[in-house]
């Protein structure tokens, strides 16, 4: 959980009462480090729980639209977020289903692996000369046996 | 259904993790080598994947480099959209040994669907001077 700053809650009211549109909403509220915050802080099921929360109110000024629309935004681009439905009821708000189909072009999966292909390598070739073989002699000239074994 | 829209083999590939873009830095287009084997210190293979909403969110998938068809390396993968409509999927190889000259393919085959892949040409250099 986190909590907005002032100057935050004001940049999300800004972008909603100048949007005209519904993709220039999405694209303002997008931009806001307000709504990357919210995004990277708060865990998915309470960003679904302040979208309820926020959406169930009587009385809905235009700040509680857009922090509504600031919720929405944050859900549709969170990481636990993983099911093509999204899991906030998004039609609460007028432009919700057109968030819903920005999101789906605009945010895309991303998987990164590295494969060390060297981890186990094998010789390839070799220009090393085979190992010459000394035979030690005793002092009447016959080989001496050499055992690692008792 | 499933498609790759884009495949690009690169020495390295950055991702912006604020715009969520990529970018990738001096593109492979051919290998030459004074000798063989030669080593090829990194390689990055990205592709771009987009699928419809009623398809499956995971595929498995084989990633693979080979030269003139013999395989070098493979791995078994899992391409994951992640609840996305579209997906990028990076690759960095660290240290390819290339035994001899040939067609290099970086692939990334779907079990029972499309493959992503880039040829490029492994070519002997003979030393000047």
């Amino acid at each position: 959980m986190i909590t907005l700053t002032r100057t935050e809650r004001m940049a999300i009211v800004q972008s909603y009462l100048i949007a005209n549109t519904p993709k220039s909403l999405f694209d303002s509220l997008r931009r806001l480090s307000a709504v990357q915050r919210l995004r990277s802080s708060c865990t998915l099921a309470y960003l679904v729980a302040a979208f309820d929360r926020t959406t169930a109110k009587a009385r809905r000024s235009e700040f509680v639209i857009a922090l509504a629309y600031a919720y929405l935004l944050a859900i549709l681009n969170h990481p636990e977020n993983t099911s093509i439905r999204c899991p906030a009821d998004s039609s609460r708000l007028l432009w919700g289903e057109q968030f819903e189909e920005y999101a789906r072009f605009a945010f895309k999966g991303f998987q990164a692996i590295t494969i060390e292909s060297l981890g186990s390598p094998s010789l390839i070739s070799s220009s090393a000369r085979p190992a010459r073989s000394t035979t030690l002699l005793d002092s009447a000239g016959r080989p001496i046996a050499i055992s690692n074994h008792a | 259904m499933l498609k790759n829209t884009f495949s690009v083999l690169a020495e390295f590939t950055i991702r912006d993790a604020q715009g969520d873009s990529f970018s990738a830095i001096n593109i492979l287009e051919t290998v030459g080598a004074v000798g063989f084997p030669a080593f090829m210190p990194r390689a990055s293979f990205l592709t771009i994947w987009q699928h419809d909403d009623a398809d499956p969110g995971t595929y498995e998938c084989v990633a693979s480099v080979s030269l003139s068809g013999k395989d070098l390396v493979t791995k078994a993968v899992q391409l994951d959209f992640q609840g996305k409509k579209r997906t990028r999927f990076n690759i960095n190889y660290q240290g390819l040994l290339l035994p001899g000259a040939g067609e290099l393919t970086f692939a990334l085959k779907v079990k029972d669907g499309p493959t992503a892949s880039v040829t490029i040409p492994v070519e002997s250099q003979q030393k000047t001077g």
